[in-house]
């Protein structure tokens, strides 16, 4: 039998014996494997890695002191993948659990514990340090901030979002992603309320 | 006894059946059901649920939450998921899935703005905020919430302010909401 050019479907020719049987099997199979395939692709397309966390505790923090999210974390979310959330410092890092360009951010919510000084900073930093390229020779970090002065007297909210990509599958170093909290308020320490949120999703394969 | 394929469970003869039209009909019809199939697949994948929208409310009173109401469509896939007319400050989601929600919310015009918080609400419980300090000179102020949201089909998405000064504003905003994923 002949194939066809670009799915290789079996066809028979003029020489063939005349199974029909046989042949109709053979297209068959050929065609369920084709399209078993790309529906599975298309499903894995809607059905990506995501990961939406929610702190169930309330937080304080000295100005001196970065706050690294999320100790007290509940996944509210875990679509497929994520299997550890970050905590403590480096020696836990989140598993990203395939290549890809992902999404990341958090949401939450600051107020002083006593005295506010006007206008001073909050600031959210997320970042992510992850293996780069088939060599191992590197890594890329990226990191974003997303801040704003908090007037007296007054809760401060914040939402900060950022994109990387992460290229290497197996790679036994650290993927870190890092979601944390600073401010510049003396005068009291700043409590970030409970249901802060943090979560990453992939949203790309990479250019291959 | 015909035969199944392992994973569509297409049908063909085997060596003791009858080669006939039926036969042929059969598996023909089989793959143009699982062509359907893959096809709305497609679709799902490439025309995911989007909207982007600006609008305005005018007249807003200082620490009033306000919804905002989008009166102008950039886009609006699918056309159910928006009305620039009929309950416009909400957006209804066409699918369940996950959700990322980004806009600009501004006050302006009042006499003065001291502060600003926009949000975003599901059903009606806030899901996130961003706010933003100015001060007594400024007469314009906004901030970004942005955040990703666990949605079914059905649920409603809206986006305020609430603005802190003198005078009176008008919130203004502009928002895009795009379908990353499926629940």
């Amino acid at each position: 039998m002949k194939e066809t050019e670009r799915f290789s479907l079996p066809k028979p020719e003029g020489q063939d014996f005349a199974d029909g049987a046989l042949q109709l099997q053979a297209l068959a199979e050929a065609v369920d494997i084709d399209l078993s395939n790309l529906q599975q692709s298309l499903t894995n397309s809607l059905r990506t890695p995501a990961y939406i966390g929610v702190s169930t505790a309330t937080v304080t923090i000295a100005s001196t002191e970065v706050l690294q999210l999320f100790d007290d974390a509940t996944n509210i979310f875990n679509l497929t993948g994520f299997t550890t959330v970050y905590n403590n410092g480096f020696a836990n890092p989140f598993t990203i659990p395939e290549q890809g360009s992902y999404l990341f951010g958090c949401y939450g919510v600051v107020t002083c514990d006593g005295a506010v000084n006007a206008n001073t900073l909050r600031r959210f930093i997320i970042a992510a340090s992850v293996p780069n390229g088939p060599q191992f020779t590197s890594q890329k970090s990226y990191s974003y901030w997303e801040q704003t002065l908090q007037a007296p007297a007054a809760s401060s909210y914040l939402c900060a979002a950022g994109t990387f990509d992460y290229q290497v599958i197996g790679d036994a170093r650290p993927k870190i992603l890092w979601w944390g909290f600073e401010h510049d308020n003396t005068s009291s320490t700043v409590t970030m309320a409970t249901g802060a949120l943090w979560w990453v999703i992939k949203i790309s394969d990479l250019a291959s | 006894m015909p035969g199944f394929t392992p994973n569509l469970s297409l049908t063909y003869p085997t060596i003791d059946d009858v080669i006939d039209a039926a036969a042929w009909q059969t598996l023909s019809n089989q793959i143009d059901a699982q062509l359907s199939v893959t096809d709305l697949l497609r679709q799902q994948t490439l025309h995911r649920p989007t909207v982007n929208c600006t609008g305005f409310t005018a007249g807003v009173a200082p620490a009033t939450t306000t919804n905002i109401n989008f009166n102008t469509s950039i886009w609006t896939i699918p056309s159910t998921f928006h009305s620039t007319s009929v309950n416009n400050d909400q957006f209804l989601v066409p699918s369940s899935g996950l959700y990322f929600v980004t806009g600009d919310v501004s006050a302006n015009s009042g006499t003065t703005e001291t502060r600003l918080v926009g949000g975003v609400s599901l059903n009606g419980t806030v899901y996130f905020q961003a706010s933003n300090a100015g001060n007594t000179l400024v007469v314009s102020i906004s901030c970004n919430p942005k955040g990703l949201i666990a949605c079914n089909a059905g649920d409603i998405i809206r986006v305020f302010g609430n603005w802190a000064g003198t005078g009176t504003a008008t919130l203004g905003a502009d928002v895009q909401i795009f379908k990353l994923a499926n629940l």
